[in-house]
């Protein structure tokens, strides 16, 4: 789909406009209950019907992992994302070992949970597998906030990638794109705004064309990473 | 344009830009007085980013003092290091007839010239075998002989080079005797020099200076993170980021700066249009408005930004997370080979890994 609508919005509540097709819930908690979680996302699966659009749930534990999930317009989930990169907090739970990408109507979506967004070795993942758009929901004490913390992670990883991001932390939301998307050249959709809902539109036919003038995903150098795989493999380090 | 108009300008170059008038006009200036690279300790490094202002030349000698005056200027304020912005050594390029109309004739039909712009690779070919002469040694001789007479390391921004029937486009690091201390080819060539059909490298090394080990990433290589990755992880703390522009480019390389735990040194262009302005960059926690600004050019005016930094001062504090080794070795190093890149048959510069 060339251009859609979608919507940050606080869990639950309508969208405010029913041409809305993809639908991010604003939550910061992570629910880690089972029961509560199952009956969480039964309520997810009965929104995304009801309004019948995509549904990125809040955060939540699931099999040992801390997991975001891509709901469709049936209520089917799409897409399970648990987190790659897990911060000591979580030691209960394992990190996962794979990013998927899943294709859908509205593009290639591809899921960003917790810390994940401040690592570009997963944004740089999701675009070598086709991702369109990354979602990031982050779990974040607003006192942990820099001033630089989105430029840093969410815009360097629409900016490095050639992709749409959408996330949301600390009670902010923003939406950052490539630079040649945006009239101002700024790589801001939405800058950060705490004030929800947060409607904007994503124009996947413009991003083609930006991407079209400034390849890099296909001028990067896979044998660079195949040559300096021991460097690029000691991450955090 | 034609290849004997190319051949005719070729000739007149080579008597207009020789080794000996950038020696004659460089040299009849006074040497610096200064000696920063006397002493050197990681603790107190100084360095300097240029900002250019003119992109255009009318002799030979007011492109070599023009760069000289940049050295000069930093070295006065104790630079040991100075860096200049990309395509120095295309510069030039401006001294030669009908630069302008060469310029144009490179485009492919309907092109704007942009940086992004379709060049055509015949015509692009027929250019770099007629020009490339000239154009190395006055990039060469002119930023060897100014890092000998100020007693300075030199990044001296980067120039078109044609070896073996391949365009490199490739950054000189030199020493404060003039010596070539190494070189950094591009690594991702995009825009109008993917179009160009610019050779990518498979290497970025450190360049061993007196200062200790400096990285080299210039131009749209900054937004491969995986540069600076690999350079922290080979012990580099300071890196040469030679651009034209600023804007998004420049706050990528504070990211960069501050996701790698590196020092950056932006050098860029303030002319119309380019809009940039030269900073040193650093990790959040170094910088005094937490921004990943130690210094930055106050407005457009050609100048030199320098900085003393403390390589030895540990203020990076990268995320409470790390990823999983799973999806490193698994999952993150094996995407790779989804990279366009890996579909084309074009023989990268370096040695072929193993």
């Amino acid at each position: 789909m060339d251009l859609f609508a979608a919507e940050l919005l606080p869990p639950f509540q309508p969208p405010s406009n029913p041409e809305v097709q993809l639908a991010v819930f604003a939550e910061e908690g992570v629910h880690e209950q089972l029961g509560e979680t199952g009956e969480y996302l039964s309520r997810c699966a009965h929104y995304a019907i009801r309004h019948k659009l995509y549904l990125v749930t809040g955060l939540f534990c699931y099999d040992g992992a801390l997991c975001l999930c891509l709901l469709g317009p049936d209520g089917m989930p799409v897409l399970r994302q648990g987190a790659l990169c897990l911060p000591p907090r979580w030691a209960g739970l394992r990190p996962a070992d794979r990013l998927e990408v899943a294709p859908t109507r509205l593009g290639s979506l591809c899921l960003c949970p917790g810390e994940d967004i401040l690592h570009p070795q997963v944004a740089r993942t999701a675009a070598l597998k086709g991702a369109d758009l990354l979602l990031a929901v982050q779990r974040l004490d607003p006192a942990a906030e820099t001033p630089c913390l989105r430029l840093f992670s969410a815009w360097d990883a629409a900016q490095t990638n050639n992709l749409y991001v959408v996330h949301y932390a600390a009670g902010k939301a923003s939406v950052c794109c490539p630079a040649g998307v945006t009239r101002a050249g700024d790589g801001w959709l939405v800058r950060p705004t705490g004030e929800l809902p947060v409607r904007f539109g994503l124009n996947m036919a413009r991003l083609d064309e930006v991407r079209g003038r400034l390849q890099l995903l296909e001028g990067l150098n896979p044998h660079l990473a195949q040559r300096y795989a021991g460097e690029l493999g000691r991450c955090g380090e | 344009m034609n290849g004997g108009l190319l051949s005719l300008i070729s000739f007149y170059m080579s008597f207009k830009v020789t080794p000996n008038r950038i020696l004659s006009c460089l040299e009849g200036t006074s040497a610096a007085s200064r000696r920063n690279l006397e002493f050197v300790t990681p603790e107190a490094v100084r360095v300097a980013a240029v900002q250019l202002e003119k992109l255009e030349y009318q002799t030979i000698q007011e492109y070599a003092l023009g760069m000289l005056s940049h050295a000069r200027a930093a070295v006065e304020q104790g630079a040991q290091l100075v860096v200049y912005p990309e395509y120095t050594g295309l510069l030039p390029l401006t001294l030669a007839p009908g630069w302008r109309r060469l310029c144009r004739w490179l485009l492919e039909e309907g092109q704007a010239p942009t940086l992004e712009a379709k060049v055509d690779p015949g015509r692009l070919e027929q250019a770099a075998k007629a020009l490339h002469n000239f154009l190395e040694e006055a990039y060469l001789d002119t930023f060897s002989t100014i890092a000998r007479l100020q007693h300075v390391c030199i990044v001296a921004g980067t120039g078109l080079f044609w070896e073996e029937g391949k365009l490199r486009h490739r950054a000189a690091v030199f020493g404060p005797a003039g010596e070539l201390l190494g070189v950094q080819d591009r690594v991702n060539p995009v825009g109008a020099e993917r179009w160009a059909g610019v050779a990518p490298s498979w290497e970025v090394e450190p360049v061993n200076t007196p200062l200790g080990p400096v990285g080299v990433v210039f131009g749209p290589d900054a937004y491969a993170f995986e540069c600076f990755q690999i350079l922290r992880a080979k012990q580099v703390k300071l890196v040469a980021a030679p651009c034209v522009r600023g804007g998004v480019l420049a706050d990528l390389l504070r990211s960069r700066a501050n996701g790698m735990g590196l020092y950056l040194a932006h050098a860029c262009y303030s002319a119309p249009g380019l809009d940039g302005r030269a900073g040193i960059y650093a990790p959040l926690g170094a910088t005094p408005h937490l921004d990943g600004v130690l210094a930055l050019a106050k407005d457009g005016a050609a100048q030199a930004v320098c900085q003393r930094l403390n390589l030895e001062k540990e203020d990076y504090l990268p995320p409470e997370s790390v990823p999983g080794a799973g999806f490193v070795a698994g999952d993150y190093l094996p995407s790779y080979r989804y990279g366009g890149g890996a579909l084309q048959a074009a023989q990268p510069a370096g040695d072929a890994p193993a």
